[in-house]
């Protein structure tokens, strides 16, 4: 077992005994992590701060449930994640992005696909639109989509990052992938 | 892959670039924050009540299923639980004495 293995287990000891200094260690070890989750996989107008220190109560309270099976950092992945799920089946679900919902440049760049996309495209209004659908999509497929798409993880990475073993992973990836070409379509359409 | 799919991937790959960097949230504030919220909660909620709500709520589900089961066994007469049966069937219960 490596020091840092030694080190930590002494920590997460010593954080389930209530050690408020081991807590502090704890939070600063995992924070960099935890907050490149929740930034990835947040709902929209959502605060980060807030939403991360769910992340940090719910990992504190499910301490006592990590045997260490699982690398440490796999099993925040875990909590990190399905919390951010969980915050985003609470919001309510953009029905459908329709083409009057985009602003004028995203429509100019939506517009501007069906052709060479010329240098130095609006990348910022890309993203603006791909949230917009995304908002559409279900937590877990939004999740997939922005694991798989966005960040271009692997099948086994999004495996150990969610708990899903990685039959679901592609099966559900397949799924979210035809529900946004659905949906981009459907935007398209509404432009006629 | 159609000519929508294909646009719909030159966006992905726009928006994979276009994603915003933000600085940093982490900080010694947050750090305080989350240790002084969760050491409310602990003092707020000690374990032995958490563990009482826990018995409670398996002791009323261990309740309910012996009282729906005790609904669905027992006979049909005109007393007890029958009677109970009989009046959410809307039956007169001397009507079901005979069965």
């Amino acid at each position: 077992m490596a020091t840092g293995d030694i080190e930590l287990s002494g920590c997460l000891e010593r954080v389930r005994q209530r050690d408020e200094a081991a807590a502090r260690v704890l939070v600063e070890r995992v924070q960099p992590l935890v907050e490149k989750l929740v930034r990835a996989h947040l709902p929209r107008n959502d605060d980060v701060e807030d939403l991360m220190q769910d992340v940090f109560l719910k990992l504190f309270s499910r301490l006592g449930q990590y045997r260490g099976q699982v690398p440490f950092e796999h099993w925040v992945s875990r909590v990190a994640v399905s919390t951010c799920v969980d915050r985003l089946r609470a919001q309510k679900r953009r029905p459908v992005t329709r083409w009057t919902d985009l602003s004028e440049s995203e429509q100019r760049l939506v517009d501007s696909l069906a052709a060479e996309v010329p240098a130095g495209a609006p990348e910022l209004d890309a993203w603006g639109v791909m949230e917009k659908l995304l908002a559409a999509l279900s937590p877990a497929e939004r999740l997939i989509i922005s694991l798989a798409d966005m960040e271009q993880k692997t099948i086994q990475e999004i495996s150990e990052l969610t708990g899903w073993n990685s039959g679901v992973v592609r099966i559900r990836a397949f799924r979210a992938r035809q529900k946004l070409k659905s949906l981009y379509q459907e935007l398209e359409a509404g432009r006629l | 892959m159609n000519e929508s799919g294909k646009r719909l991937g030159k966006l992905v790959e726009l928006a994979r670039r276009g994603r915003p960097e933000t600085e940093p949230a982490g900080s010694p504030a947050f750090t305080a924050r989350v240790i002084a919220q969760w050491s409310a909660d602990r003092d707020g909620a000690p374990d032995w009540l958490g563990e009482l709500i826990r018995l409670g709520r398996v002791g009323l589900a261990f309740a309910l299923v012996v009282l729906l089961a005790s609904v669905v066994f027992h006979r049909p007469t005109p007393s007890g639980a029958g009677d109970l049966l009989a009046a959410f069937a809307g039956i007169e219960p001397s009507a079901m004495s005979g069965l």
